[in-house]
């Protein structure tokens, strides 16, 4: 029998170190000897912490938002089974949600303890990469690849194949293979949750492209904002190099390969090519010119393989499995599975691994639990800042490369933020452009500054000063910005405001037209007003206006006087009575 | 190389394999634009202005950086294309803080450069400052007096103390030329003629205007002279009638036909005009006093203002009696009022309805008016005139108080009922307002206001053909400058119709401030005008003398140097203007967050201004990837992306070299090199092609000048001995002594002080005492030095006169370290050229702190080693060479090192060819053990495939170059391109002096000087005293550009031409043979060598000169080699016509090089300077800690 604590950086941060404290004092003071395992995050992130007791027939029982409150009772059961009373149980509906899930990329993630290589090595670990060098040859992984259909899963969904052979293909030596660990996207978190949950199969994703391409040397490009990813890829480097699977001849085939870590600095531009290349050199992360394409000059000129995290976490199964096990999911070209994380106003957040071809509604409504607090689902952000909004009149598309990109989102790296009725989606085409325009490198001018440019007239149409024209302004600076800017960062930015502009134009009309705010979002745009029949003149908002606009006896019910309103919603905040109602 | 054919906007065009879309079409005459590129750098693509479109893809790409393909179709300018770089460059805009203008060129409706002008007088460019305003304005003389001038109004030096007098100061440079009137050149011939009618001040633009482009002009005027207003409408004591007149004259002499006391609708019609003319302009003006409506009216005395005015201009008799009252509140009611008490009135009265707050007229001219003892009513309106016999006797006036304000936001008098008061006068001016005559416009629209309509663009009417601007004009009385704008514009748009094409005048898009603050200018002291010098009032009262008596030139000079320089330093260079201009930009729609950063401007040569970058990057990328400094770098992201230098410490703190190679290639204002005038000011330039005087490298440089001022020094990008790169001397070091007086008059010694004398006191002087010095002790006892900065031609001339007139055998120079390569090879100079180092496999650099002293050659050697080759470097201490180096040795300071390599290098089976000494040599070497470095060096050395030895002259003995040449001959690496050896000379000219025969050492004649054998030294163009301890002789003279330290030792000190001042011909370092223009004026009457030769006729000498030619004629026929290589103005040649010296044999007789034993030396050694102006820059950089090993 052992305990499994969930310490992904999800469960950390929802308390799952306090668990694991209170596990240990309590078997210390029970003086019983149980044995205490960590996993990464197994998708399930709303639920965390979980602990599970795995019994000695390997029955699992997985306890949600544990608190330490809770490890008596929890231990009670795991020791003498005895049912608990407030300790809660993973509940159906969860564990439905968890079985209409298809796990590759994520099929060690919240099972395995990812700092120990012998649960890796238990389950198949490095077996795909010693079936390569023993019996493949690199041509016959590349073919391998191409029958599965993987495509790349940072974003652009390039094959994935295509590229290996585009690498294995250039003379120049030495080539390199590049993991891009730098995940950016406001909402994605697939491949933090990865590289904390499995970083065996990133490693060993890896070495198969090294195999493929022809390098000898692997890097795996990590934000320093995921210092336990960093800890973790650390730990099982060590690993691997002690076992000899990483290091000189490995498996006695001759074949040598090595990984190092870069940290970044955490720059969203890195996450493109070249910029990424550049950041390596240790110059300023600055997209370059393409071509010369990474495959043919790419770190210190040398052909070079940039792939993503759940790319690489895909392939030891693909190439354990065969490629056709992979093509048999998914759609006709979009093959296999992909990770999403799903964010925003949905009942359960966290990760979900799923065969391509499902629709947009399955996902969010039968997996995700649908909206939060019974409110109307209005739309679902795909790809993050780079990606586009999809209305609640597509929700039947079905989640594949060219179904989603007909909407003008893209898959992305599988952020999906959702959002329900109280969102306003000028002010959520502002939220992202203000995130572009601040990560720009500064190179191109349509990028540096047309963003900045854009995030102004939306500044300014969300604090109520929107100008007629200033529509026709905002579509004119998107295609510039698409056209001029030279890498994917400037070239998508604009996509966010051009879906906001395609599905909800009235809310944009609304706003410069009718000054007023659709969703009651933005507070310029609001008027607040004290409903008289739950004011009970407790002068709490009175107190805290800023500009003395609110006024009204003790006891009595209070007004707010417009024209002094500045319209902060302090008013709102503090009133306990739910009085204050902004429209 | 494959061909690849392609069609660029429909022309089919070729390229090669590799090549970008950008070169091809550049290469077609296809011109694609771009902010961001440059040749010698990767392509970066960050502008976005080069996109074109590529038939069959969707996308715009940038030509910079896509590689042409077999029959693409490209299309470089179509709507799309142009959109997307009109708002990249609308974008660009938005976030460009500065003024592309200063607001006082802004301010006026001619677009003056005031800033421009202003900056010249500063810089006592007085001619240049008239050439300028001529550009705009026709009259200056005129206009500098009367102007009301708006540009002062909007003169950013009263937010600290006054404007500038841009005025006055236009007066003063304009009445200089009035002695010799300046004509811009003027374009042939169209034989097209424009009728103008009206010659007032916009008539007479539009005809000088015209006049230049080449086409007929006749000038219509009713009055019996010509200049309109400026000459019947301003009284005398204003505008001397004289200065129009000579003004006109100017125009007259150009070609303008001048057709007086012809009256339009009288004289003549349009339509007879019509039929003679190709264009009509019509500015007639606007001559018809507004009457007052009143009863009285008609009375004798009773008189308009305007034809007062013009009456008492033309002498014609106008009585007016005692006391005289003047209605209105304007211009032309001042004149009147002042010209009546002129006139002898005892009580003149001026009745205006408002308070002298709403007073119309300029304040200048009211408090003079007040001085002059005019009497003033406010607060009246007339209501009738009365009179007996039919002459005026009194005006009563209603009086009134001010009401609410009116559509001119002035407040509005209303009459107080009941309060009226008369005024006994004797005559009475009105001078309310003027309205134009519209007699003889038949067929041509009128406005309500009953003007001509004219196009605000266009100048034209509802007739074609018939054009009209100034006052007769829409809104109508504008002033004077207004006029004249409108009849410049107007004359483009009559030139552009007269040949057949369609020109509106369309206000082009500058960037403006309006944020600017007066603590901006805090750190200037607070300075007013210098006081003009007026006519007292009492002295006015009964004459018509011009009061404002004009500036000295010391008063206007530095009235002009208070100026602020508002206006963008670039604005003549700017790219981003320029495209701006072409794409018709209007950025205002995107308009947002502007920066403006704080700035910390210290270096004394570069000056940055990030509110101007555009973040090209391309000073980033030429500092580090051409020069190979990392002095500037990207800072920040997104919209605050900036370039800062590294780890954002002041530049001069920096590795910089202060080479500005980045203000070169910045499209904008952002970097400007700070100019070393007076008072730097934009201003157009002419540039002339000439070569660096500093180092021995012979970089090619492009001067700019204006008048007699050198601005900057550019790189000459054409340039093959530099590739368009340049030093900090040579970019900086023109002009670096600039705020020292150049000694511009002889100087000789009399009872121990230097006394200035005429030339010919001066030569004649000199001659004599050389000729007593002569005759007492011989030839032998004089010597001389000579400059190896000058020219070979006057180095000739100068060894001439020491040879064959002096007699001396002592001819020297002490800035070149004596070389020993002449004993080696029988020839003392680079056998290789230093475009082959590039090319070569592995260099081996000896005493040289390339990158300070020799930086081109520097970038060179760094540019082998990019390419692959293997550079070591044997110096004394560290140098930035050291970076690009496999190995570097710092040895001790003896030439044993050097012998140890040859030991390794005997060791290694090495022999050398075609030597005499070998013998000598060989022994001592074969009893040397080397040390592990030296047989490393000698092992990389002797492999290389090809190797080439490169040295400074001045910092290696003679034993260490002796040395050094062995090493090459062991090894073989010598005689063949690529495989050879450079010697580093210091000068620009020092490979002249080997080639002339000038080799004396110069520590020989300081021997002999210490030891009283030589007794009159002549030292030409050096200063040696300021570094070497050299005793005085008997005599000294000296021929130098300033008064030097050892000028000022000397007993005649003659003045010399500068580096710029000359043409001639210098010999590089590697020989390369490089004529040169001059570039300045020249601070002296003569050039050197016709002071030589004067020296040398007054000693009866044999040199008879007549021009630089025959100078260059007999030296190329002295020479050998040198035959028809050196013809002035010929293009570079290497001597012998041959790169490659001893390809085959050496320089001496058998044809061997000669080797011998040499005990133990010093390696290193350290010479400094004597050459004026490079000892000053390397002070320079010194003391600003620039100095970059």
């Amino acid at each position: 029998m052992k305990i499994i604590i969930g310490q992904g950086s999800c469960g950390i941060a929802a308390g799952a170190d306090k668990v694991t404290v209170a596990i240990q004092k309590e078997l210390e003071s029970r003086n019983h000897p149980l044995e205490i395992e960590l996993a990464g995050c197994c998708g399930t992130c709303y639920l965390e912490p979980i602990v599970d007791v795995v019994s000695d027939n390997g029955q699992k029982t997985t306890f949600v938002s544990v608190k330490p409150e809770h490890i008596a009772e929890i231990l009670d059961f795991a020791i003498h089974q005895k049912q608990p009373k407030d300790a809660v149980i993973m509940g159906d509906n969860d564990q439905a949600s968890l079985d209409k899930q298809v796990r590759i990329a994520l099929r060690n993630a919240g099972v395995l303890n990812p700092e120990k290589i012998e649960d890796y090595l238990a389950n198949d670990g490095y077996k795909a990469i010693q079936k390569c060098l023993q019996e493949m040859t690199p041509q016959d992984v590349i073919e391998d690849v191409k029958i599965s259909g993987l495509r790349g899963r940072g974003g652009a969904g390039f094959p994935t194949w295509f590229k290996w052979q585009a690498a294995n293909q250039q003379k120049a030596t030495p080539k390199y293979i590049v993991c891009n660990g730098d995940e950016g996207d406001p909402g994605a978190f697939m491949d933090r949750s990865i590289l904390e949950g499995d970083p065996h199969s990133v490693i060993e994703g890896m070495m198969i492209g090294g195999y493929a391409i022809g390098a000898n040397e692997g890097i795996i490009y990590v934000r320093a904002e995921y210092p336990l990813a960093i800890k973790r890829l650390e730990i099982a480097l060590k690993q691997a190099r002690e076992k000899g699977i990483l290091g000189k001849n490995i498996f006695g085939t001759g074949f040598d390969f090595d990984i190092w870590i870069k940290a970044g600095a955490g720059a969203f531009v890195c996450g493109e090519e070249t910029a990424l290349i550049a950041s390596l050199e240790g110059q300023r992360g600055m997209p370059r010119l393409k071509p010369p394409f990474p495959a043919q000059k790419g770190y210190w000129g040398k052909p070079t393989n940039i792939n993503n995290v759940e790319t690489f976490a895909n392939i030891p199964w693909i190439l354990l499995s065969g490629g056709s096990a992979f093509a048999a999911l998914g759609t006709e070209k979009s093959k296999g599975t992909k990770v999403f994380a799903l964010a925003g106003k949905i009942q359960r957040g966290g990760l979900i691994e799923i065969p391509m071809g499902l629709t947009l509604r399955e996902v969010i409504y039968d997996i995700g639990g649908g909206i939060q607090d019974n409110k109307a689902f209005k739309a679902v952000q795909m790809g993050g800042p780079s990606g586009g909004c999809i209305p609640a009149s597509l929700l039947d598309t079905p989640i594949d490369y060219e179904s989603i990109t007909a909407t003008g989102a893209i898959m992305g790296s599988g952020g999906m933020i959702v959002m329900d009725e109280t969102t306003c989606m000028v002010d959520m085409a502002r939220f992202f452009l203000d995130f572009t325009c601040k990560e720009s490198c500064g190179k191109c001018v349509q990028c540096r500054v047309g963003t900045k440019r854009m995030l102004e007239i939306l500044e300014r149409i969300t604090n109520g000063e929107g100008k007629d024209g200033d529509i026709e302004l905002l579509e004119d600076l998107c295609q510039k910005v698409k056209d001029g800017s030279l890498c994917a960062l400037g070239g998508t930015a604009p996509n966010p405001v051009l879906t906001t502009l395609q599905y909800f134009r009235d809310e944009y009309e609304a706003h410069i037209y009718e000054h007023r705010c659709p969703a009651h979002n933005c507070k310029k745009l609001l008027t607040y007003t004290i409903k008289e029949d739950l004011c009970v003149g407790c002068g709490a908002c009175a107190k805290k206006c800023p500009s003395d606009a609110i006024s009204g006896e003790p006891k009595k019910v209070h007004s707010i006087h417009q024209e002094l309103c500045i319209k902060c919603g302090t008013c709102k905040t503090v009133c306990t009575f739910n009085a204050i109602e902004a429209l | 190389m494959s061909i690849i054919k392609l069609s660029i906007d429909g022309i089919e065009v070729e390229g090669q394999k590799g090549q970008t879309i950008l070169e091809v079409a550049r290469q077609n005459g296809i011109n694609i634009p771009t902010l961001c590129y440059d040749s010698r750098i990767q392509p970066y693509g960050g502008c976005g202005l080069c996109v074109v479109e590529i038939e069959g893809s969707p996308k715009l790409f940038r030509a910079c950086a896509t590689e042409i393909a077999d029959n693409m179709v490209i299309y470089t300018n179509t709507s799309r294309i142009r959109s997307s770089r009109k708002t990249t460059l609308e974008l660009l805009l938005t976030d460009h803080t500065g003024d592309c203008r200063p607001p006082c060129v802004l301010a006026c409706p001619a677009q003056t450069d005031c800033q421009g002008y202003v900056g010249l007088i500063a810089n006592g460019e007085f001619k240049e400052a008239l050439k300028l305003i001529k550009e705009q304005l026709p009259l200056p003389a005129s206009i500098g007096r009367v102007c009301p001038h708006p540009c002062e109004e909007e003169c950013r030096r009263q937010l600290k103390d006054e404007p500038i007098s841009i005025a006055w100061l236009k007066r003063f440079v304009a009445d200089i030329d009035l002695d010799d009137p300046y004509i811009p050149p003027m374009q042939p011939e169209t034989f097209k003629k424009v009728a103008i009618v009206g010659g007032g001040p916009g008539g007479l633009s539009a005809a000088y205007f015209l006049l230049l482009k080449g086409h007929q002009v006749t000038i219509y005027d009713m009055m019996p002279e010509m200049g309109g207003m400026l000459k019947y409408g301003i009284p005398e004591y204003r505008l001397p009638k004289m200065i129009v007149d000579q003004e006109v004259a100017i125009i007259k002499k150009m070609g303008a036909c001048l057709q007086n006391n012809k009256k339009l609708g009288r004289d003549f019609s349009l339509q007879s005009l019509q039929e003679e003319y190709d264009a009509i302009y019509l500015s007639i003006g606007c001559w018809n006093s507004i009457d007052l409506g009143i009863p009285g009216e008609n009375l004798n005395r009773v008189y308009g203002g305007i034809h007062f005015l013009a009456n008492v201009i033309q002498n014609k008799p106008v009585p007016i009696g005692k006391r005289v009252a003047v209605i209105g509140g304007g211009n032309t009611a001042m004149d009147a009022c002042r010209t009546a008490k002129r006139l002898g009135a005892e009580e003149v009265y001026v009745l205006y309805r408002r308070t002298r707050a709403e007073m119309p007229a300029e304040e200048i001219e009211i408090v003079e008016c007040e001085e002059e003892g005019i009497q003033f009513r406010f607060l009246v309106s007339p209501l009738e005139v009365a009179g007996s016999s039919g002459n005026v006797e009194s005006i009563r006036l209603q009086k009134m108080e001010l009401g609410k304000p009116d559509s001119s936001g002035r407040r509005r008098p209303v009459p107080i009922e009941g309060e009226e008061e008369t005024l006994e006068i004797d005559s009475l001016i009105v001078a309310i307002g003027q309205y134009v005559n519209i007699e003889g416009l038949d067929g041509i629209e009128l406005t309500k206001r009953s003007t001509i309509a004219s196009d605000e663009n266009t100048f034209s009417t509802n007739i074609p053909g018939i054009f009209a601007g100034g006052d007769a004009i829409n809104d109508n009385q504008k002033i004077a400058i207004q006029a004249i704008a409108d009849g410049k514009i107007a004359s483009q748009v009559i030139h552009g119709y007269l040949l057949g094409v369609d020109v509106a005048y369309t206000k082009p898009y500058l960037v403006t401030r309006d944020d600017v603050h007066e603590d901006e200018f805090s750190h200037r002291p607070k300075e007013y005008r210098p006081p003009m010098d007026l006519l007292r009032p009492e002295d006015r009262e009964d004459n018509f003398l011009e009061i404002v008596k004009g500036y000295t030139t010391e008063e206007a000079i530095k009235d002009a140097k208070r100026c602020l320089e508002c206006g963008c330093p670039d604005y003549f260079e700017c790219q981003l203007i320029q495209y701006s201009k072409d794409y018709q930009v209007n950025p205002d729609d995107f308009m947002g967050e502007k920066h403006h950063r704080d700035l910390l401007d210290t270096h004394p040569f570069i000056s940055r201004n990030p509110d101007k970058c555009i973040l090209c990057s391309l000073c980033v990328r030429i500092c580090n990837d051409v020069m190979g400094i990392t002095a500037l770098g990207l800072v920040d992201r997104g919209f605050d992306t900036t370039v800062q230098p590294d780890m954002s410490r002041p530049l001069e703190d920096t590795d910089c070299i202060s080479c500005g190679q980045c203000i070169s290639v910045c499209p904008t204002g952002a970097l400007q090199e700070k100019l070393l005038i007076t008072k730097p000011c934009p201003m157009k330039t002419t540039k002339t092609e000439q070569i660096c005087s500093h180092c021995s490298i012979g970089c090619n440089t492009i001067v700019e000048t204006r008048g007699n001022m050198a601005l900057r020094v550019l790189p000459d990008t054409e340039s093959s001995v530099d590739n368009g790169l340049l030093c900090v001397r040579g970019r900086f070091g023109y002009n670096i002594h600039r705020d020292e007086m150049r000694l511009t008059a002889p100087l000789v010694r009399f009872q121990d002080e230097l006394k200035e004398v005429s030339w010919d006191e001066a030569i004649f002087y000199a001659a004599k005492k050389l000729e007593s010095i002569r005759f007492r002790y011989g030839s032998d006892r004089i010597a001389m030095s000579i400059s190896d900065q000058w020219s070979l031609e006057d180095m000739y001339v100068a060894q001439k006169l020491g040879q064959t007139v002096l007699g001396t055998p002592w001819i020297t120079n002490f800035n070149t370290n004596k070389s020993s390569l002449d004993s080696v090879f029988g020839f003392d100079g680079s056998l290789n050229t230093l475009n082959e180092v590039p090319n070569t496999n592995c260099i081996l650099l000896i005493g040289s702190y390339t990158y300070r002293d020799h930086t081109i050659a520097a970038l060179k050697i760094k540019n082998a080693v990019e390419k692959g080759a293997t550079l070591i470097t044997i110096n004394p201490c560290a140098t930035k060479m050291d970076e690009y180096a496999m190995m570097k040795v710092n040895p001790t300071n003896s030439i044993t090192f050097l012998k140890e390599i040859a030991a390794a290098m005997v060791n290694m089976g090495c022999e050398p060819k075609n030597v005499q000494g070998w013998d000598d040599v060989l022994p001592e070497l074969k009893s040397i053990e080397p040390g592990k470095e030296a047989i490393e060096i000698a092992q990389i050395y002797v492999k290389a495939k090809k190797a080439m030895i490169v040295f400074d002259q001045n910092q290696l003995s003679r034993e260490g170059i002796q040395w050094t040449a062995y090493l090459a001959l062991i090894s073989g690496h010598i005689g063949k391109p690529r495989d050879g050896i450079i010697q580093l000379k210091p000068q620009n000219n020092s490979q002249s002096l080997p080639i002339l025969g000038i080799n004396e050492d110069y520590q020989t004649i300081l021997q002999k000087l210490q030891d009283d054998m030589i007794h009159a030294l002549v030292v030409l163009g050096e200063n040696p005293m300021k570094t070497t301890v050299m005793s005085k002789p008997k005599l000294l003279i000296v021929m130098d550009t300033h008064l030097t330290e050892t000028a000022l030792r000397a007993d005649v000190v003659l003045p010399s031409c500068a580096p710029m001042e000359i043409c001639g011909t210098y010999i590089s370092t590697d020989r390369i043979i490089q004529s040169f223009p001059s570039v300045l004026p020249k601070g002296i009457p003569y050039d050197n060598w016709i002071i030589l030769q004067q020296l040398s006729v007054v000693l009866k000498g044999p040199i008879r000169f007549h021009c630089l030619e025959e100078i260059a004629e007999e030296i190329s026929e002295k020479i050998l080699g040198y035959q028809n290589t050196l013809t002035v103005g010929s293009d570079d040649c290497s001597s012998q016509n041959t790169p490659v010296l001893c390809t085959h044999q050496y320089n001496f007789e058998d044809g061997m090089a000669r080797m011998s034993s040499v005990k133990d030396a010093l390696l290193f050694i350290q010479k400094d300077s004597t050459i004026y102006s490079t000892q000053k820059m390397n002070e320079f950089l010194v003391e600003h800690g620039l100095v970059r090993y």
